[in-house]
């Protein structure tokens, strides 16, 4: 597979780049470059087209609320169009926290202000009373199989699903989506929308192959990706298990003190 | 009454017994805090703080003058008070002219500030840490500001003009402050690179800052192409920085009244540099800086964990605190440049004290040190890190995790380390303490609680 290339759109790193979220461009890339597939990343800032065609994966992290606003103009009026027509048309994308809530109809804003987002998802955000801080276990269906995905949430918003949306997965150990109804993240097409950092790809690589997997197919429909060793991966997610399991039941911290 | 009590509980630094008075007497800090007659300095800071209070408690004590101080690190309300209680006479009070020298954790500041209430403040600088703590930076920084802002006889500032977000506080104290910053690096001190930089944005108008001179993370010279602020002039700066080997650095100290002193540190990085400059300027507030305090300061040495150097069987074993990424960067940065190829131990753990959430090893540049030669793991998140060092760069081969189990991953990083080669340690807090309290059975090295202040 040494011929392939795919390109990755990394959306306003220097903005939205609050929990380690540059680990999951690395994870990606690492997790391509086993099956020799070549990854090139670029940058896109704000004033930056997205070129049709261009990306087979676009990443958006979160941001620290100024760094947010700071890119909120950009994203609704330039590239929000722009990259809801790669999405429509195959790009696999994983948006967290800020870029999850951006991608939905709309968020609440410190203040209690309703923002438009790009509403490429159904989903709308409220602002919650308390934080959702703490390791996260949720269980999913990837491929038909059933896995478990761990990460670390840390987000005042509550998001909830429209009736066109499937979750990521469903809550094992955390709040989730919104600490109600038992949902955690988005997924629709080949576009993940989440809470989990810490960050996600690395730790969880049967998500990360399956992003590589759908860019892979943007890129070359038909190609599949072959199985690799995930030693390390797989010990840092049984860590990261483990640890979430035995703090269940421990007071989840909040917010302040 | 209540400080006999306290006393009973003492147990070396921690801040028990200090919780246990204020849940009694609330008003214990205020009251305390009153009698120590010199008045109070407060030193706050992301990274450095510990350092910074250890090394203004010294110098003010050679300079003659009692000193009530948390010198364990302890930086809380409880700490603090614990701090007091030590220091104070059965009847509670403190000797005549004492001075608190005081380190107050930044997120405590709003708790704090008004019970304590300091003639001088030093502040640091804001660097992203522990978010599942203390949120973000500047929501931080702007609840430290709106405290200051609302004291009664707020605090002279004593600030770090090379942050932004730090100088952003400026108003909010009694008088001009006091600005103290890095004129010009060497070549030979190392730099940490703009690439994980916290802080990319104006605090004030939200525009992107341009630097023309990038000291570490978003620390600078910086100006505000929104807003036009920039970098205020230093009051006390320094110039002409130079490394000599490993542990020793000295650079040029100048007052912009024309003073100047050649200062020379025991400790590398230009975080120390930092450190020693707020320190030095706060001293000069004081009316006691001079020669002789700069001369103490080049035998002073930081705290445990801030560079440490302990002979272990032949092997030359370095120390390293990191608790954010900045802090780790300018560590790694050292690492990097002065023992290339080296072999590393990492200690990570998730507990209260080293932030639950361990993402920030991805925004720390551990790729600088993907030269490394062997590296081990260990911690209650030891796996996560192996897979970090994979992604800098590591090849599988040479990375071994050793689980939870501290003392063996120490076994197992020796083990793999030959006579006469060295071995850098790079531990989170509570992890520094568990592998301190092995080495300390094992090299004979001081207990912290007892080291020298």
């Amino acid at each position: 597979m040494m011929d392939c290339c795919l390109r990755v759109g990394h959306l306003y790193p220097d903005h939205m780049n609050l929990y380690g979220d540059r680990g999951n461009v690395m994870a990606f890339v690492y997790r391509a470059g086993l099956r020799g597939i070549r990854v090139s990343v670029e940058p896109l800032q704000p004033g930056d087209r997205i070129e049709p065609g261009r990306y087979d994966f676009f990443f958006f992290g979160g941001g620290q609320d100024a760094e947010q606003e700071r890119i909120y103009e950009d994203f609704l009026s330039v590239k929000g169009g722009q990259l809801a027509r790669e999405l429509d048309s195959g790009a696999a994308c994983l948006a967290v926290c800020g870029g999850y809530q951006l991608l939905g109809k709309s968020y609440e804003a410190f203040g209690g202000k309703i923002i438009p987002g790009l509403g490429w998802f159904d989903v709308r955000t409220e602002a919650g009373k308390t934080r959702a801080i703490g390791n996260i276990l949720i269980e999913s269906d990837i491929n038909g199989n059933r896995v478990e995905l761990a990460g670390f949430e840390n987000h005042g918003g509550m998001t909830f699903l429209g009736p066109g949306v499937s979750p990521l997965g469903r809550v094992l150990v955390g709040s989730g989506n919104n600490g109600q109804d038992g949902s955690e993240g988005a997924l629709v097409q080949a576009v993940v929308g989440t809470y989990l950092h810490g960050p996600v790809l690395p730790k969880n690589p049967v998500l990360a192959d399956w992003l590589v997997a759908r860019s892979l197919e943007h890129r070359y429909p038909g190609r599949v990706l072959e199985d690799v060793e995930s030693r390390f991966e797989d010990a840092a997610f049984s860590e990261a298990r483990r640890i979430t399991l035995e703090g269940r039941g421990v007071q989840r911290e909040q917010f302040g003190r | 009454m209540l400080i006999l009590l306290a006393r009973l509980l003492r147990r070396g630094g921690s801040s028990l017994p200090g919780r246990v008075a204020l849940r009694i007497a609330p008003g214990l800090l205020c009251t305390l805090a009153a009698r120590i007659e010199g008045g109070v300095v407060a030193v706050t800071a992301t990274n450095g703080k510990t350092t910074t209070t250890r090394m203004l408690a010294g110098l003010v004590r050679h300079a003659g003058r009692p000193v009530v101080t948390n010198a364990s690190g302890a930086n809380m309300a409880g700490g603090i008070v614990s701090a007091m209680i030590e220091a104070a006479s059965l009847r509670g009070r403190f000797p005549r002219q004492a001075l608190g020298i005081i380190e107050v954790d930044e997120g405590s500041i709003p708790a704090v500030l008004p019970l304590l209430r300091p003639m001088l403040l030093l502040v640091g600088n804001f660097f992203r840490d522990q978010l599942d703590r203390y949120g973000e930076v500047a929501i931080l920084a702007r609840r430290v500001g709106e405290t200051i802002a609302t004291l009664a006889n707020p605090p002279r500032l004593v600030i770090n003009a090379d942050d932004p977000i730090a100088a952003s506080l400026a108003d909010t104290g009694s008088g001009l402050p006091v600005w103290f910053g890095v004129d010009a690096v060497a070549e030979t001190v190392p730099v940490s690179g703009g690439e994980t930089a916290d802080i990319r944005h104006c605090p004030v108008c939200h525009a992107p800052l341009e630097y023309s001179l990038r000291v570490m993370g978003h620390l600078g010279r910086y100006h505000c192409r929104g807003c036009g602020r920039q970098r205020p002039e230093p009051d006390w700066s320094a110039g002409r920085t130079l490394a000599l080997g490993m542990m020793q650095q000295e650079y040029c100290l100048a007052h912009r009244g024309g003073q100047s002193f050649t200062v020379r540190l025991s400790f590398p990085g230009i975080h120390a540099v930092y450190n020693s400059l707020g320190a030095l300027a706060v001293l000069d507030q004081l009316g006691l800086l001079d020669q002789g305090a700069i001369d103490w300061l080049a035998g002073f040495i930081p705290p445990y964990g801030r560079f440490e150097k302990i002979d272990l069987a032949g092997r030359m074993v370095f120390l390293m605190l990191v608790k954010n990424p900045a802090g780790a960067n300018a560590s790694l940065d050292i690492l990097a440049q002065h023992a290339p190829g080296g072999d590393v131990l990492i200690l990570l753990n998730d507990l209260a004290a080293d932030g639950r959430d361990i993402s920030w090893i991805y925004d720390a540049g551990f790729e600088s040190i993907a030269g490394a030669g062997n590296v081990t793991t260990g911690g209650r998140r030891a796996d996560a890190m192996a897979l970090r060092m994979l992604h800098a760069g590591v090849p599988g081969s040479r990375i071994e995790s050793a689980g939870g189990d501290i003392p063996r991953a120490l076994e197992m990083a020796m083990s793999k380390t030959d006579p006469g080669k060295s071995l850098a340690i790079i531990a989170t807090y509570t992890a520094m303490h568990a592998i301190r309290a092995v080495l300390v059975r094992r090299a004979g090295i001081r207990d912290f609680w007892k080291d020298g202040t």
